[in-house]
């Protein structure tokens, strides 16, 4: 029994760290031969902490280079048994350690009070449930909610800041050992204030990454929707020049066709009128991107046999840059046009949409059928296509353009109706 | 019972639209034989009639004489209640519907497949629109009133107020109690103390609500957002104002 709890009060720095890091690292891409790759890790750290022991005597200097290299052959486990650079491995150690400071401050406390109240056999049992009870939260808290994308991003765009929490927890910790280390165990009191002192700086750590966190997905959502933004401003000029071709030839064909007149009999110039109709698709709103729009995704719906059914004034949108209209038209009926391609009645393929003056105003309404389930998070409806990472920004760019104008939007589904129903003020 | 109306210069037309209405109501189990179909062969006809509620108005845009969205704006001036469908060779005519509040229309030639979604959109709406008969006690008695013709309650004291076309009534209750009696009548709550058909409803100016006949009531800041969204889903499923 003693050689265990020697064992463990020699390596259990090594063995909570280890805990502490393996919450993190569900999500991160494992290299080649991971197993051996993390065996080897663990090895070389009890090599390193076993042969320390043996040939340093402790001290309070030796306690803190102790710690700090073991994190640093963590760090090293990390970019050796992961396809981690170095930056997100300083960072995921730093919560690692954080963490693992946290449990073991109170942990410790608890010890020490134990020891004082004489029941030292139950020290190390309230030790351990404590770590239980602090790892456990902090798997529920951390361990699912960071992707590998996000270490990635947040250790490239934040290594000041990484080098400063690292430093801090890094130092507190140290003097922690070094107060243990010195401070008469008696002195409760002390240690209490010391103990609370160390946790505030833990806390602190844990919400300056958390805010960094938010700060780093906000900016990575706005990149996207300004990329998103930008390339469908691009699209807007090609479409119109295509539209405007387009419709050139029609009425080029239209009067061809009507020069026939008295050369054909009716009915055959009816079929050829029939014929090009379809290619009759410049519908004026009164808004020259929406007109743009339409005819583009009209052309597109009329191959997927989809009807757009559209009663726009256009007119209302005009203070709203051309860009801008186009793509929240643009995601609202590629989002409607992805949801009635899976249904199956040929009759209950349509898009509705709606733009008209209301309440002093601006209402903009686009129903739809669809078929199956619908998840929503923040209000939004998740998207149902296989790529997440680009496709659910198609709701939230709208959600961006109408909180842009001071507008509200809702979504209904009921009976398999999906109605988007927006209110933008008006100009 | 539903109103159904189609003014419509051809005859072949106008019956071929009858006889595909008939054939939706006979084949939904929803609206079986409640409802009546009446045609019309010229605008001005139908305006001649027009203070018959019709639920549903089919126009044919393209009439001589007065045409569709002509006569659909005059009825407008006085009826905001129906709902106008329209049928048209061209869709660049239909575009313009927004004038009149249109909710949907059928471009000609016009096959059954094309008038089931209009169709089902508008006989929802109706059915929605549908007033609920209330009853209120007080100590004048019993007053029974339509829905539809209460512009807002305001409630002080556990004394409700019932603000109508006819006049103010008033009741006594909960006004959250008569919320959940009205729930499919899109009555909305922007404060603890008044509840608002949106029918009524001018416009919204920052925290204020104002109504058609000029009287202002406060929308509470927490019920802000909330009273919005609700407005703007009102709004987005086809009602006129």
């Amino acid at each position: 029994m003693s050689i265990i709890v020697e064992f463990f009060s020699n390596f259990g720095f090594i063995f909570e760290i280890f805990a502490a890091i393996a919450i993190l690292v569900r999500k991160l891409d494992r290299r080649s031969k991971f197993i051996l790759r993390v065996a080897f890790s663990i090895l070389a750290l009890f090599l390193f902490a076993y042969l320390w022991d043996l040939f340093i005597e402790v001290s309070v200097v030796s306690i803190i280079f102790r710690h700090a290299i073991i994190s640093f052959l963590a760090v090293g486990g990390l970019v050796f048994s992961f396809k981690s650079g170095i930056w997100s491995s300083i960072f995921l150690v730093t919560i690692a350690w954080t963490i693992q400071h946290i449990a073991y401050e109170i942990g410790f406390f608890f010890r020490t009070y134990l020891d004082q109240i004489a029941y030292p056999d139950y020290g190390i049992v309230v030790y351990i449930f404590v770590a239980v009870i602090v790892y456990s939260i902090a798997f529920i808290l951390v361990g699912d909610k960071l992707s590998a994308d996000e270490y990635l991003l947040l250790a490239r765009s934040n290594k000041d800041i990484i080098v400063t929490v690292a430093t801090l927890i890094i130092f507190a910790s140290i003097f922690k050992n070094v107060f243990d280390f010195l401070i008469d165990r008696n002195n409760f009191l002390l240690l209490l204030a010391i103990t609370s002192y160390d946790l505030i700086s833990c806390f602190l750590v844990l919400f300056i990454l958390a805010g960094i966190l938010r700060r780093s997905r906000l900016e990575h959502e706005t990149t996207v929707l300004e990329h998103v933004l930008n390339m469908q401003k691009d699209q807007l000029a090609t479409s119109k020049k295509n539209v405007d071709i387009m419709n050139v030839k029609y009425h080029d064909l239209k009067y061809l066709i009507s020069s026939l007149n008295d050369k054909i009999s009716s009915e055959e110039l009816e079929s050829l009128n029939n014929a090009i109709s379809g290619y009759a698709t410049y519908l004026k709103t009164g808004n020259e991107a929406l007109d743009v729009l339409l005819a583009e995704k009209k052309l597109q719906c009329e191959q997927l046999n989809i009807k757009i059914n559209c009663i726009a004034d256009g007119e209302k949108l005009n203070y709203i840059p051309a860009a801008e209209v186009y793509s929240l038209f643009g995601n609202a009926i590629d989002n409607a046009m992805n949801a009635v391609q899976s249904v199956e009645q040929e009759e209950r393929r349509v898009i509705n949409i709606s733009v008209k003056k209301s309440m002093d105003r601006i209402s903009i309404v686009f129903e739809n059928d669809f078929v199956g389930d619908l998840k929503f998070e923040d209000e939004l409806p998740l998207t149902t296509k296989e790529n997440k990472e680009f496709h659910g920004f198609g709701m939230k760019s709208i959600k961006m353009i109408v909180s842009k104008y001071n507008g509200y939007m809702s979504i209904k589904t009921d009976n398999n109706r999906f109605i988007l129903s927006i209110l933008l003020e008006q100009k | 019972m539903l109103r159904i109306a189609i003014i419509e210069d051809q005859q072949h037309e106008a019956s071929k639209l009858e006889k595909y209405i008939t054939r939706y109501i006979e084949q939904s189990e929803k609206y079986n034989n409640n409802i009546s179909i009446e045609l019309f062969s010229s605008a001005v006809d139908f305006l001649k009639n027009s203070n018959i509620g019709y639920d549903i108005t089919f126009f044919d845009i393209e009439m001589p004489g007065l045409n569709g969205m002509e006569a659909a704006t005059k009825l407008r001036e006085f009826n905001k209640q129906t709902i106008i469908i329209f049928v048209t060779n061209l869709t660049q005519y239909a575009i313009k519907g927004y004038q009149v509040s249109a909710l949907d229309y059928i471009i000609k030639p016009i096959t059954y497949n094309d008038i089931i979604l209009p169709l089902e959109r508008a006989l929802l709406l109706a059915s929605n629109n549908a007033g609920l008969q209330l009853t209120i006690r007080n100590a004048d008695g019993l007053t029974r009133i339509d829905s539809r013709s209460i512009a807002y309650i305001d409630i002080l004291d556990h004394k409700l107020t019932f603000h109508t076309d006819q006049g103010l009534i008033s009741g006594s209750g909960s006004l959250t109690k008569l919320e959940e009696s009205l729930p499919n009548h899109h009555f909305l709550r922007c404060n603890n103390c008044y509840l608002v058909n949106p029918k009524y409803i001018k416009t919204v100016e920052k925290n204020f609500v104002i109504m058609m006949d000029g009287s202002e009531l406060k929308i509470s800041n927490p019920r802000k957002k909330a009273f919005m969204m609700e407005l703007t889903e009102w709004l987005g499923s086809g009602n006129v104002v």
